[in-house]
């Protein structure tokens, strides 16, 4: 199509190509009348030719059309040059979905509008990520939950990896790999979420209002989260908590506030399993252990309430006095160390000598910055101080028959002491020779540390006289019940050094190999067999 | 005098990985026929023989590559890779030992007191890491010498490093973070 010279309208010679989506125009660029039009184009030779022949700076190609694609496929590219990687590209079919998700889990968990924002936002930064581009479907869409839980927790939001996995119905491991990737890839801070925040909103499941249940079954909310938090409380300082799954220790413990607030006999006939079904609340598997041990806790504690001197306290009866025993569950704690525990250890002058033989013979090791060996017994023994001066307040309130609240105004439980731990050590055995071999070298410098910090640090604590140490009530599971080890032959291997390089004798050898004859009847065994099986194989 | 374990801190190595290579080719049916103690895996294509002193099990491949596991030193590592390497050549192939190097080792220590795990992570970031969702202990890692660290709330802690140098390092580097978080009774 020829350029025409002048414009009919205005007779100017200003003529330019102008294309109208895909149709190429003569216009006139002081009138803006157009001279000519060209046909639709539909063929990629006309356009190209249209392209190469009138081309315009002005002009531009629609980018999802065969030849605007030809044209900028160039521009607005990473780095790499992959389509993928381009930072403004439109989302894909399946990023649109995972924001969907991400909205979906966003509205069903109730988070507030910014909460929600920031969700789709490091959605949007992680999917874009090459950590999880290439990664399959089902990762992409674990990633949307992910990102939901990590963006909650940052938000102090009481959710669970557990709630998250099931609402997106995805595999958990699958979830805590990808959630793993997810913080260390883009380098997220999320603090995890404490027992005590999950609380209110496990509470908030159970329905246990009037109109869902019958009276005598029915609880006012806020009362059980109360309870509830209570007894997460003292699950926390009885080695409950500690390594175990959040959501059975929660439910056991709401059946446990239930049955205390109200310990009338339909309730107290209510097994957990029945309670669960009633609520409307799944019951986990380890629910019934971790009640177990709540029970055991209360009745341990609860054999120090003067009016329960005498009492048969068992599972089945302890929930009715569940109530006084967290009213006063500090100085009930107190009292069960001395009336429970047994063993008093040596005081704290015996103390750094023992420390040196312990530098001495095993294999110590002390840090750089002084925190040696003596400095942990002297503190511990300091803790025994504190211990002293505080239970005489206490046990005063406590004998005015319970009701003041004096008592338990101690803060939180103390935790049990070290010598918990000394237990497990001991039960693991001596230390290899072998295994001192490169730590000897710090020996001779925690010998001298400990010569010159124990005194001093004994001076600066202060310390009761003939201070003493008692054994904690509650004990962490792995020492109550210690695994059984198999029992090496240790004098042997103190006995003797092995170097590596030592002699092999050839009778230590023959016992792994089979005699002649062994091999001629494993032989045939292995051929019966296998025909065994072929008869087996053609019969089916 | 007989050490206090009242306020003991043992290391004590619980696995040491190796790997070597006898150079020649081993026909992992003729091990299985004429060697004791041995399961033949088919399925994966190895052979696993176990040895009773030291107490160690090894998976060996028809390539030549044999990796033991299960011994508690270095020095009772190399032996056994020698025995079994030694057993090997009875049966009669043409074994070197070559290319011995330990892998991994694995040590458990116990501290005097119970660490606050929470708290560890929170000032550690972000090389801490604690999932009570998906497991009990709290994870370090120390780039440097590739040690990584389970920090358990009773004071135990497990530690995988590639000698036993690296173990002891890792423990004295850590010792002083875990203290400053060390639970402290009333």
């Amino acid at each position: 199509m020829a350029a025409a010279q002048s414009c009919p309208e205005c007779g100017s010679s200003n003529i330019i190509d102008d294309s109208h989506h895909s149709q190429a125009q003569l216009v006139c660029v002081d009138c803006g009348s157009v001279v000519s039009e060209g046909l639709l184009t539909t063929t990629l030779s006309e356009e190209q030719y249209h392209m190469t022949s009138h081309s315009s700076q002005h002009s531009r190609y629609s980018e999802r059309s065969v030849l605007g694609k030809q044209l900028y496929r160039n521009q607005n590219r990473s780095e790499s040059g992959a389509y993928s990687e381009r930072t403004d590209k439109e989302p894909c079919r399946n990023q649109i979905r995972g924001l969907q998700r991400v909205s979906t889990l966003c509205h069903i968990l109730r988070f507030p509008p910014g909460v929600e924002d920031s969700s789709r936002s490091l959605f949007e930064r992680a999917y874009r990520h090459p950590a999880f581009l290439g990664v399959s479907l089902e990762r992409k869409e674990v990633l949307a939950g992910c990102c939901v839980l990590l963006v909650g927790r940052q938000y102090s939001w009481p959710v669970t990896m557990g709630t998250i996995s099931s609402l997106l119905q995805a595999n958990p491991g699958l979830m805590a790999g990808v959630y793993l990737e997810l913080v260390e890839k883009l380098g997220v801070e999320a603090p995890p979420t404490t027992i005590t925040q999950l609380v209110r909103s496990h509470c908030s499941s159970f329905q246990l209002s009037t109109a869902s249940v019958p009276d005598q079954f029915s609880e006012c909310l806020s009362k059980l989260v109360d309870r509830a938090s209570n007894l997460v409380e003292l699950a926390g300082e009885a080695w409950i908590v500690t390594g175990r799954h959040p959501v059975p220790i929660l439910t056991a413990a709401v059946y446990l506030s239930w049955l205390s607030l109200r310990p009338v006999a339909p309730r107290l006939a209510t097994s957990l399993s029945r309670f669960c079904k009633l609520a409307g609340v799944p019951l986990p598997l380890p629910a019934h252990k971790r009640l177990a041990e709540l029970q055991d806790a209360l009745c341990k504690l609860g054999k120090e309430l003067p009016w329960l001197r005498g009492v048969k306290l068992d599972r089945k009866v302890v929930a009715k006095h569940a109530g006084d025993i967290l009213k006063h569950r500090a100085v009930l704690l107190r009292r069960a160390m001395e009336s429970q525990g047994g063993e008093e250890v040596e005081d704290s002058e015996q103390a750094p000598q023992r420390t040196l033989g312990v530098a001495e013979q095993a294999a110590c090791v002390t840090a750089h910055s002084g925190a040696s060996l003596s400095l942990v017994g002297s503190v511990t023994q300091c803790a025994g101080c504190e211990d002293k001066e505080l239970e005489g307040a206490a046990a005063a309130a406590l004998n005015t028959g319970g009701n003041e609240k004096g008592g338990s105004a101690q803060g939180s439980l103390s935790s049990p002491a070290g010598g918990s731990v000394v237990q497990c050590s001991s039960a693991e055995g001596s230390v290899k020779p072998a295994a001192m071999v490169p730590v000897k070298g710090t020996i001779n410098s925690a010998q001298d540390l400990v010569e010159t910090e124990g005194p001093g640090n004994c001076g600066t604590l202060p310390l009761p006289a003939g201070g003493k140490r008692r054994r904690p009530v509650f004990l962490p599971p792995c020492i109550v019940n210690p695994p059984k080890r198999r029992q090496r032959d240790e004098e042997e291997s103190r006995g003797r050094e092995v170097t590596g390089d030592e002699e092999i004798s050839d009778s230590e050898i023959e016992q792994y190999i089979r005699t002649p004859d062994e091999m001629r009847q494993f032989a045939e065994t292995q051929s019966r067999l296998d025909e065994c099986r072929a008869e087996v194989s053609r019969g089916t | 005098m007989e050490p206090d374990n009242d306020v003991a801190l043992d290391i004590i190595i619980t696995n040491v990985v190796c790997v070597f290579r006898t150079r020649c080719h081993l026909n992992l049916r003729k091990i299985a026929l004429e060697g004791s103690n041995v399961i033949y895996k088919r399925d994966f294509g190895k052979v696993l023989m176990k040895l009773r002193k030291p107490k160690i099990t090894a998976s060996i491949w028809s390539s030549g590559k044999i990796i033991c596991a299960g011994a508690t030193s270095e020095e009772e590592a190399k032996l056994g890779a020698r025995r079994l390497a030694r057993c090997l050549q009875k049966l009669g192939f043409k074994v070197k030992f070559t290319e011995f190097k330990v892998v991994n080792v694995l040590a458990v220590c116990t501290m005097p007191f119970e660490i606050r795990l929470p708290e560890f992570t929170k000032s550690n970031r972000p090389l801490a890491s604690y999932e009570p969702e998906l497991h009990p202990a709290a994870l370090y890692r120390i780039k440097d010498i590739k040690a990584t660290l389970q920090v358990f709330s009773t004071g135990s802690i497990t530690v995988t490093a590639p000698n036993v140098q690296f173990i002891a390092t890792a423990v004295e580097q850590t010792y002083p973070l875990v203290f400053e978080c060390r639970k402290i009774h009333i």
